[in-house]
């Protein structure tokens, strides 16, 4: 038994023993105090912790670890509750015998005896120490890394899945004008109003998380505090954790909208550039030096225009293909000069291009690169061929004036010599001066028609518009003409007066210079035939000869100054090459067009319009001498009755045109028409159905016929169909009409 | 009398040249274009042609180069009488190998003396 007990004492002091052990090594410092606090026991783990040995420190009150770093409070605290009966536990920031100091968690409970009562205090410490430090360092570097992060000049952040911030950078806060520590747990929706904005992140932001890939977002607006838009551009990229899925996306932004603001006007200034170098008439091209070559590198509109190339023929093309298949040119020897030189070369030179001679002055200018070799060459190519074309025009000039001016001053000053020189019978005077007197006069028109020519070119001539009878000054003009035998001259008008407005003194002018070139140039005479036709607002007058024509390729510069036809046909028959120049001025300061049409051999017809008189009526008056069969249009509206009236003259038939009721009627009551074309509405008190009432009650003779040309419809009952033989609705058919009047005249209707 | 050809296109200068020859009873033939010249040249023969330089169908100079290059079996004096009054005209003229150049204007009676020296080969 007492053995037993023995051995179970044994066991019990085994055991205790173990566990002792266990306690003096326990990685954990362990301190038993009394319930005054005094040391009862410390393990070894507190020895190499604090440096205290145990025999040190029994005894003793652990105050002497204390660091003076922990506040009093919480030592207080402590021992209210331990004294409550409670385990309490915290942490001491302690001190080391060698003053070092140490953290530590500590753990203290009462310890209870059989009755309940507390009689000593176990501590459990833990040295942290190395924890904290590590604790430290990270916080040191978290610090570290928010200081990259808010020096960073780009926006970083983390956004979480619902798009909350959990980091942001100062630099993205600055963007929406808030604190960093404002910016965690927000949203984008907190921050931006713009929706397109928050939609177009948060859907960036999904795809990131779900798709589990970065995304590079190459431009986004934002709108940032102060209201401007500003351009990011944005990598965002999953944070992928262990387990495979991503909870949260890093977006780093670069602020690109200074970026992008430099490159719109630099492509302003391109788009300006172009325009200008597209906008100049020089055709220009830029030739990148190749090692044998050279290549193009710009090329402008004129350039293209000029050789009828496309843009896309040229650029990166090289020189000599061009060359060689479009035009031919001593370009690349130039080129090769320039290159050597270095030097800017200036040229004139001749360019065919498609079968034309153009005069190019062509400058080559080298572009260098820091080296001083040259990397490109810039060809301005001004085109001078106008210039040359009116140097020889000049030149030309001088020619024929000098010919024409020489030519009747040989014959007056040979005839006055050989009057002062010899005796002569009365007849060969008369003859001699009368020769001087046509070649004076020869004289006197061409310096007549250079002062014409300069002045209007100028601007200088005055021309007094007035309202006269074309007729009448053609007629009176063609009197001039009619001695001449061999010239048959043959005039026709639409109407027997018809009034142009004008300058008659010009367009005598006019009449002259282009009935005298068709008598010139139709040297074996013929038929010279005049007509005036109404043509819209203008009267047209076409002059038609049978002469030597003009042939079709000198048409577009026949009205050109000082252009005369390039051959001897034409030479035989003298001229300034300034009478077509002064018609083409004086019916453009008329408004007018000018013209020719003409085939070589076959004569030729020029003609020019002049506009009608503005007070439309009274430019047509009512003859007083009515033909005896005609056909009376009774309309207020100038250009549809002129228009009807061409269909009649066409047909054969005369007619008379009138404006209101009262003139028609006076008309009638002269000479009684064959048919008459009446509208409706009309400018005088009377409109057409009075018209054909009052012709009722005064009608002696036969009824006649009455065709209504009217813009309204058959709607009037009042008027039946007795009081007309045709109706007809603007817009009609004129050929139906004339056939209807061809019907009513040969009696079928 | 010799016989004398004046070719011009202006009326009024044959009418002139005709009557200042016809002083000093020339045989005046008149051609009023270079063809008309020419024909009359190959035609009649005549001593002298007095040359106008722009005619019509053939210039002065063609038909000079008609004349020498065709089988004319004798060669007429040629006075070329123009309003071209340029250097080079003239030169071109002369190369040719006419005998006389004159520019109108003209003095008559200056012609008429030029007319008589180139006739007689005094030139």
């Amino acid at each position: 038994m007492t053995n037993n007990k023995c051995d179970n004492c044994k066991n019990i002091q085994q055991e205790l023993s173990n566990l002792w052990h266990v306690i003096d090594q326990s990685p954990s410092l362990i301190v038993m105090t009394d319930l005054e606090g005094n040391i009862e026991y410390v393990n070894d783990k507190f020895t190499e912790v604090t440096g205290y040995l145990k025999e040190g420190v029994i005894g003793e009150n652990p105050r002497f670890l204390k660091s003076g770093e922990m506040a009093k409070d919480e030592y207080k605290i402590m021992w209210e509750t331990l004294l409550d009966g409670k385990e309490w536990k915290g942490r001491f920031h302690n001190k080391k015998k060698n003053g070092e100091l140490y953290w530590a968690v500590a753990s203290i409970s009462p310890i209870r005896n059989s009755d309940n009562q507390i009689t000593k205090f176990l501590a459990i410490q833990e040295d942290i120490t190395e924890f904290e430090r590590a604790q430290d360092t990270i916080d040191k570097q978290k610090r570290f890394l928010e200081k990259v992060l808010d020096i960073n000049p780009n926006p970083i952040f983390v956004k979480d899945a619902e798009g909350k911030y959990v980091i942001a950078n100062k630099a993205l806060a600055n963007v929406f004008g808030v604190t960093t520590e404002d910016m965690i747990g927000k949203t984008d929706s907190n921050l931006i109003s713009s929706k397109e904005e928050i939609d177009n992140f948060l859907n960036y932001d999904k795809d990131v998380l779900e798709k589990l890939e970065e995304r590079f977002i190459p431009e986004e607006p934002v709108t940032d505090k102060a209201g401007a838009t500003r351009w990011f551009q944005t990598v965002k990229v999953p944070l992928i954790e262990d387990d495979g899925k991503a909870r949260q996306l890093l977006g780093v932004a670069t602020d690109i909208t200074l970026h992008k603001k430099y490159a719109e006007e630099i492509k302003a200034k391109e788009q300006q550039l172009s325009l200008v170098f597209n906008s100049v008439s020089d055709a220009i091209y830029l030739l990148k030096v190749e090692e044998n070559n050279y290549r193009f590198v710009m090329a402008n509109e004129s350039f293209c225009k000029f050789t009828g190339l496309s843009e896309n023929d040229v650029i990166n093309t090289m020189l000599d293909e061009i060359i060689n298949k479009y035009f031919t040119s001593s370009i690349i020897e130039q080129c090769n000069t320039v290159r050597k030189t270095n030097q800017r070369l200036g040229i004139e030179r001749e360019l065919e291009i498609k079968n034309k001679m153009h005069f190019l002055e062509t400058t080559l200018t080298p572009i260098l690169d820091d080296d001083f070799e040259c990397t490109h060459i810039l060809v301005v190519n001004h085109d001078i061929t106008m210039y040359k074309e009116l140097d020889k025009m000049k030149s030309d000039l001088i020619n024929t004036v000098s010919h024409e001016i020489r030519t009747p001053l040989a014959s007056i000053l040979g005839f006055t010599e050989l009057m002062l020189t010899r005796e002569l019978k009365p007849e060969k005077s008369v003859k001699y001066l009368s020769t001087i007197q046509k070649e004076t006069k020869r004289l006197t028109n061409l310096i007549n028609d250079f002062l014409d020519v300069q002045r209007m070119e100028s601007g200088k001539q005055i021309f007094t518009m007035d309202k006269f009878d074309i007729v009448y000054v053609i007629k009176e003009v063609l009197e001039l003409y009619s001695e001449n035998s061999i010239h048959k001259f043959k005039f026709t008008s639409t109407n027997k007066e018809m009034f142009v407005n004008g300058d008659i003194d010009k367009v005598k002018q006019l009449l002259n210079n282009l009935i005298s070139n068709a008598v010139k140039y139709s040297p074996e005479g013929g038929d010279i035939s005049i007509k005036a036709c109404y043509s819209g607002i203008y009267i047209r007058i076409d002059i038609e000869d049978e002469g030597i024509g003009v042939p079709e390729d000198v048409i577009p510069k026949l009205f050109t100054k000082f252009y005369r036809i390039d051959n001897s046909d034409y030479r035989k028959i003298g001229g300034t090459g300034l009478g077509l120049a002064i018609c083409k001025e004086i019916v453009q300061a008329h408004n007018g067009q000018i013209g020719v049409e003409a085939k070589k051999g076959k004569g030729s017809i020029f003609y020019f319009t002049l506009p009608q008189s503005q007070e439309k009526f009274d430019s047509l008056k009512i003859d007083e001498e009515v033909e005896e069969k005609y056909i009376l249009i009774v309309e207020d509206d100038l250009s549809l009755a002129q228009l009807i009236s061409e269909y009649i003259f066409n047909n054969g038939w005369s007619y008379k045109i009138v404006a209101s009721a009262e003139e028609a009627l006076d008309m009638i009551q002269k000479c009684q028409p064959q048919v008459i074309i009446l509208d409706i509405f009309l400018s005088g008190s009377m409109n057409g159905w009075d018209m054909i009432d009052k012709l009722n009650e005064i009608q002696n003779r036969r009824k006649i016929p009455v065709v209504i040309s009217t813009a309204f419809e058959k709607t009037e009952k009042k008027y039946d169909e007795q009081m007309y033989n045709a109706y007809f609705v603007k817009p009609f058919s004129f050929e139906k009409m004339i056939e209807k009047i061809d019907d009513i005249i040969k009696g079928i209707l | 009398m010799a016989k004398v050809l004046v070719a011009d296109d202006e009326a009024s200068l044959r009418f002139l040249i005709t009557e200042t020859l016809e002083i000093e009873d020339y045989e005046v033939i008149e051609a009023e274009d270079g063809e008309q010249a020419v024909k009359k040249i190959f035609d009649e023969q005549p001593d002298l042609v007095l040359l106008d330089l722009m005619m019509p169908k053939l210039s002065g100079y063609q038909v000079i180069d008609t004349m020498y290059n065709g089988n004319l079996e004798y060669t007429p004096k040629v006075i070329m009488l123009t309003a071209k009054g340029q250097q080079e005209d003239k030169d071109k003229a002369v190369e040719l190998g006419i005998d006389y150049y004159m520019t109108k204007p003209f003095s008559p009676l200056e012609l008429l003396d030029i007319v008589e020296r180139v006739l007689e080969g005094d030139d």
